[in-house]
């Protein structure tokens, strides 16, 4: 019963809190956030799609053939801007007061601003039609009237002509009653003028009427399509709406903060149960765990028994280790090549500096012969005077005396990188497999030849070869290994800086093993080496003094014969590498 | 936007002059426009499945049925003149109002208007949904199938590409001298002496802007009978300036489209010049100027494949 309670209490616990963690990292931040610049941009533009209309709508004024289709072509986008305005949060109930009004008296501005222009263009289309015609209704009505002979009511033209034009020039109220009565009064006698005249007069008293109405209206409505209402309005908007998000998000802050602290103690008191409950679930879970843990170390200590075979043996997990090890080498490596390369390019360029130098010398040489051809004395030795000083200076800058040298160290830095590409092939060939049986006593001689003059005198080589089996295999192999381990030996002596050098080579049969026996006096491994010995590029020289692929080429050989390799060190004491390779062995790839 | 994009075409030739030709191409999605040409001639959108779209907006009689009024649903009289639907996606909004400001908007009017078609969107969707192949056409274009949305937006995207490009007069506009005989081009001087392009200008010679109609002096007044229909731009905005405001027709197709004005009144091309005279322009001219003017408009008629038989 008791544990099925706790689970339950855990589970819920868990839950709780996982729902909790949403509840805490759960945004709904990051979208109000884009409302706002959303809305922020949609004010802006208005404000700006109305100056680029007003603007718009000057420019109709002034020329002389403009259409109203640039005009109609702000409608679509000022729409739609302002239902998005319309419809945003800005609208919304949650909106203050202040933020509500101001929002509604500039959507009210953005549509006095539509119907502004629609008056704009209906009104200019009849006051530029009136302007250009009145003109020339009062030519045809002056001219008929001439034709009837009427003095009378060709002065009263004429009065009228002059008002109406005056009127237009300067615009005000009194002139403009004055105006409207003459034109009333002259209408209603309409009928009673000859036939003739009543159209042409009806036309000019028509026209006259119409800009009196509609000139001054022209004049307003053009002031209220340029108005910078909309700007105005725009501004005191975005300025309240930005103090609003900024209260708010100053609010939205505050609760964010509290509403944390309520969830992380909500968390901690749930933990607190879990843990609880974990406790009762599980009483036993305390002596399992000391079962565990002794069933830990016995098994540790097992392995460390074991601890010099630090590899497996199948070819599978060699594979792995290698694959694990890759990006280390393929780092080395290029440290390796780039190393040399890197000094070589340098002197390369001494090179040629020094090139420049002799060339310039030439030159100075090649005037004194001229001038020598010329034999003026006083030329002669002025020239004399300046190759003394070239001469000087290449001596100095050309820096030849440091050729030789310059010339050695590139040509170590090549045979560096044909060693390290060397090794690498080494390691990475396909195996020669050149077969056959062989004697180890054999692979330990030829090592020792080829190691010789790597061998100081300081060091003495002792050869303990017992009796041994042929083996089968491939001998240039095991004649790599012998030398890569003797190798070492010499490095780990002369790093050690003793007195005395000892290495010793033992072969003979072990175990039913075939072994092979290296040791020296040495500086020997601490334990962390120890365990990286076989990986390939793990040195512990210095840069440039070994690739670190000696080991993991004997190690790979030896496995290939299917044997084993192990090793002991002690740091100050020395180092002992065995090599084990199976009685009748045969040859694997 | 897509008003704006229309406005494309600025041709070395007609720079300067207060009318513009009409562009060659319009940017239309030609899925959208077949199935809006199918739902424009599909009666199932009146309520008694007796009227299309074209019924009243004929596309080989110029867009128009060439009535006085048209006829809804019931043979119910409208109350106002049909205008063309061509070139109808240049204007800068729809009805004689403009109440609708966009071609999507339009449509909502006839559909629900009872004297037209008597319809409601519900049962416009429900009748399409039965059908056997429009499930399978919208499904194919839009991801919601058939609402009242894509509907419209299926028409208005065929309303849209119904634009008559290359009329005779946009020819010479674009430079070839040629395309107008003499009295057509003299007929296009006097329409901008007289003053007549002051209204009827841009790319659609009319439809974008609003104006009084009786400017100089009251057509309704001498007319007589005035309807809710006469009060125009008044009926949506409510400003008494706007009374008998109406939109500035557009004359493209004024040759293929009588009887002319919002009422319909003028049965020929002539008498609704005399009309535009006396009423809007409060001028005299002689009648070989008003013949050309007519002339003139004649040449406005411009080319789609729809407007054959």
């Amino acid at each position: 019963m008791n544990k099925h309670i706790g689970i339950i209490l855990i589970f819920s616990a868990l839950i709780i809190s996982a729902f909790l963690g949403y509840i805490l990292f759960g945004a709904n931040q990051s979208e109000e956030d884009s409302q706002f610049l959303e809305n922020m941009e949609c004010i802006h533009e208005l404000q700006q799609l109305d100056a680029t209309w007003s603007m718009t709508a000057l420019q109709v004024l002034s020329l002389p053939n403009s259409d109203f289709d640039r005009l109609a072509a702000f409608l679509p986008r000022f729409r739609e801007l302002r239902n998005n305005l319309s419809n945003s949060e800005l609208a919304g109930n949650q909106v203050p007061a202040p933020l509500e009004t101001k929002l509604l008296s500039f959507l009210q501005q953005l549509e006095d601003k539509e119907q502004a222009i629609e008056q704009f263009k209906s009104n200019f289309a009849i006051v530029r039609n009136s302007l250009r015609y009145l003109p020339l209704a009062a030519k045809t009505l002056s001219s008929k009237i001439r034709e009837i002979d009427d003095n009378q009511l060709a002065e009263r033209i004429r009065d009228l002509e002059m008002h109406t034009n005056s009127y237009l020039n300067a615009p005000d109220e009194d002139s403009k009653k004055i105006l409207v009565i003459k034109l009333s009064e002259i209408e209603q006698e309409l009928m009673e003028f000859p036939a003739d005249i009543v159209n042409p007069l009806e036309n000019f008293v028509s026209h006259a009427r119409v800009l009196v109405e509609r000139k001054v209206f022209m004049d307003e409505i053009t002031a209220r399509v340029t108005s910078d209402q909309v700007a105005k309005f725009g501004s005191e908007l975005l300025s309240l709406y930005k103090g609003y998000e900024l209260t708010r998000a100053k609010v939205q802050d505050q609760l964010k903060s509290q509403r944390n602290l309520y969830i992380l103690t909500g968390a901690a008191l749930l933990a607190m149960i879990a843990l609880i409950a974990g406790v009762y679930t599980y009483p036993n879970a305390i002596h399992f765990n000391k079962r565990l843990a002794e069933g830990v170390r016995k098994r540790t200590s097992e392995l460390e028994r074991k601890a010099n075979v630090a590899t497996e043996s199948a070819a599978g997990a060699h594979q792995g280790k290698s694959m694990g090890s890759m990006g280390r080498m393929a780092a080395t490596l290029a440290h390796e090549i780039n190393t040399p390369l890197g000094y070589m390019s340098s002197n390369m360029e001494v090179l040629q500096n020094s090139n420049e130098k002799l060339n310039l010398l030439m030159e100075e040489f090649d005037s004194l012969d001229a001038v020598l051809e010329a034999s003026d004395t006083e030329q002669v030795r002025s020239r004399m005077h300046a190759l003394a000083n070239v001469v000087n200076a290449t001596r100095e800058q050309a820096m030849l005396d440091e050729f030789p040298e310059i010339i050695n160290d590139m040509g170590e830095g090549i045979a560096q990188i044909q060693h390290v590409v060397q090794e690498l092939r080494d390691y990475s060939r396909k195996d020669n497999l050149e077969q056959d049986w062989f004697d180890l006593s054999q692979c330990i001689g030829n090592a020792l030849k080829m190691v010789n003059h790597q061998i100081d005198d300081k060091i003495k080589i002792i050869k303990k070869l017992g009796t041994t089996p042929q083996i089968y295999g491939s001998q240039a192999d095991m004649n790599q290994v012998v030398i890569n381990l003797l190798s070492n030996a010499t490095h780990a002596i002369t790093e050690a800086d003793r007195s005395t050098g000892i290495i010793k080579i033992a072969t003979g049969v072990v175990d039913n093993a075939v072994v092979i026996d290296m040791l020296d006096n040495g500086k020997g491994m601490k334990k962390d080496a120890i365990d990286k010995v076989f990986e390939p590029f793990y040195t512990t020289r210095d840069v440039g003094e070994g690739t670190g692929l000696g080991l993991s080429i004997v190690q790979k050989i030896v496995w290939q014969h299917h044997g084993r390799i192990f090793v002991k060190s002690e740091p100050g004491r020395g180092t002992q590498f065995r090599v084990a390779l199976p009685l009748k062995t045969k040859l694997t790839n | 936007m897509l008003f704006a994009v229309h406005i494309t075409t600025v041709v070395a030739g007609a720079f300067g002059e207060p009318i513009k030709p009409i562009p060659d191409k319009v940017d239309v999605a030609p899925a959208k426009v077949k199935l809006g040409r199918i739902l424009f001639h599909e009666t199932a959108l009146s309520k008694d499945g007796t009227l299309s779209c074209a019924s009243c907006h004929k596309l080989t009689t110029g867009g128009t049925d060439r009535k006085k009024v048209s006829v809804g649903i019931n043979q119910q009289q409208g109350n106002i003149n049909s205008p063309t639907v061509y070139n109808s996606g240049l204007l800068f909004r729809q009805f004689w109002d403009g109440r609708a400001e966009t071609l999507e908007d339009q449509i909502d009017g006839p559909i629900q208007n009872p004297l037209e078609m008597g319809n409601k969107w519900p049962e416009v969707v429900a009748s399409l949904d039965q059908d056997p192949v429009y499930p399978m056409l919208f499904d194919s274009i839009y991801a919601d199938g058939i609402t009242r949305a894509n509907i419209k937006d299926a028409i208005a995207e065929f309303e849209r590409s119904l634009i008559t490009p290359n009329s005779r007069f946009d020819r010479f506009l674009k430079g070839e001298a040629s395309a107008i005989n003499a009295q057509e081009k003299r007929g296009y001087r006097l329409f901008k002496r007289y003053g007549c392009v002051s209204c009827h200008q841009g790319v659609a010679v009319g439809g974008n802007m609003f104006q009084i109609f009786g400017v100089i002096n009251s057509y309704f007044k001498q007319r007589g009978n005035i309807t809710q229909a006469d009060l125009g731009r008044f009926n949506v905005t409510g400003n008494p300036l706007d009374k008998h405001s109406f939109k500035v027709p557009s004359l493209r197709l004024a040759a293929l489209t009588p009887p002319y004005l919002h009422d319909g009144n003028a049965a020929t091309l002539r008498q609704a010049v005399d009309i535009m005279f006396k009423f809007q322009l409060g001028r005299m001219a002689p009648d070989e100027d008003k013949e050309d003017i007519v002339a003139f408009i004649k040449s406005l008629v411009g080319e789609h494949p729809e407007m054959k038989q």
